[in-house]
């Protein structure tokens, strides 16, 4: 069956959808969705310590859709495409970032995340204070030092899928519960 | 030399660094996309001040978030300080925290673990 973008969104906002954002992620977009999410999080009095959690892990992933959402090729409408879903259960909150993405850039980033998926505590302090002291520097990436910090500031596993399109590009979704 | 002033935004932080005083502030948020744009004037003043340091260099960082980019050039910020240090100038570093942000300071403790400057972790009531 060949992957429907509108089907995938459908599936995944529902009644405890908070607030979502499907299209271009420019730097004025990165800006509205955090203020808009920030102002939810204001008007329902979210404790401060979950707030700080949601914002920091927010702020990684919409960011990671600005550096790094491919177009989707199927839909010429979006330069580049990005979506964001936060979303609040019983468990507590979750955050589904989606992109599409180079199948080149899928197998490093899935390796990475199995990885740092496997870590203790401990081993990820580790990590992130060898990545980040590490001297090279690109101003999109970190090494993967987004990916140990919304796992260190979660104390959760990240969960991920990638779905084949139409075009050469995957779709890669990713969810952190908080 | 002249203090360094820049306004605060809703993505970089306040900044006051003052040569006479020895006073290095750093307060708000710093998650611009582009961060190198953001520190590049912040470490050429660092630079100037570099070589006429008369007094103690005490730097605050009351940061309230902070992203990925931001932390590797916060990084270059502290090793330009550490060698201002090796150099026999005294520096020292107030790293502040809100009372229950763990994430914040666990932060600081990672910079503390990383450079060779004296951190010291300052608890902040909410207001």
């Amino acid at each position: 069956m060949n992957f429907n973008l509108n089907q995938w969104f459908s599936d995944n906002v529902g009644e405890d959808t908070l607030f979502y954002y499907k299209g271009s992620v420019g730097t004025k977009r990165v800006t509205d969705i955090l203020e808009k999410i920030e102002a939810i999080m204001d008007e329902k009095n979210f404790p401060m310590r979950e707030r700080r959690k949601i914002v920091n892990i927010l702020i990684e992933l919409v960011q990671n859709l600005y550096h790094h959402g491919e177009k989707f090729e199927i839909d010429n409408d979006f330069k580049s495409y990005g979506s964001i879903i936060f979303s609040r259960d019983n468990e507590g909150f979750k955050l589904i970032s989606a992109n599409f993405i180079k199948v080149e850039r899928l197998k490093i980033f899935s390796d990475f995340i199995d990885h740092t998926n496997s870590l203790g505590a401990d081993e990820l302090k580790f990590l992130y204070r060898r990545v980040l002291a590490n001297r090279h520097y690109s101003e999109k990436g970190g090494g993967g030092l987004g990916i140990i910090n919304m796992i260190r500031k979660s104390g959760n596993k990240l969960k991920y899928y990638s779905r084949r399109t139409e075009g050469d590009n995957f779709f890669l979704v990713i969810s952190v519960k908080i | 030399m002249d203090t360094l002033i820049i306004g605060s935004s809703p993505k970089t932080p306040q900044v006051i660094f003052n040569a006479d005083t020895g006073e290095l502030l750093l307060e708000g948020r710093s998650i611009p996309e582009n961060s190198l744009e953001f520190y590049v004037p912040l470490m050429e003043w660092l630079e100037s001040y570099s070589h006429e340091v008369k007094v103690e260099t005490i730097v605050q960082m009351k940061l309230e978030y902070f992203n990925t980019s931001s932390s590797k050039c916060i990084l270059d910020f502290f090793r330009k300080l550490e060698i201002i240090s090796k150099r026999g100038n005294k520096v020292t570093v107030n790293w502040y925290f809100e009372e229950d942000d763990e994430d914040m300071l666990e932060a600081g403790e990672d910079y503390d673990a990383i450079v060779d400057l004296p951190f010291m972790m300052v608890e902040q009531k909410e207001a």
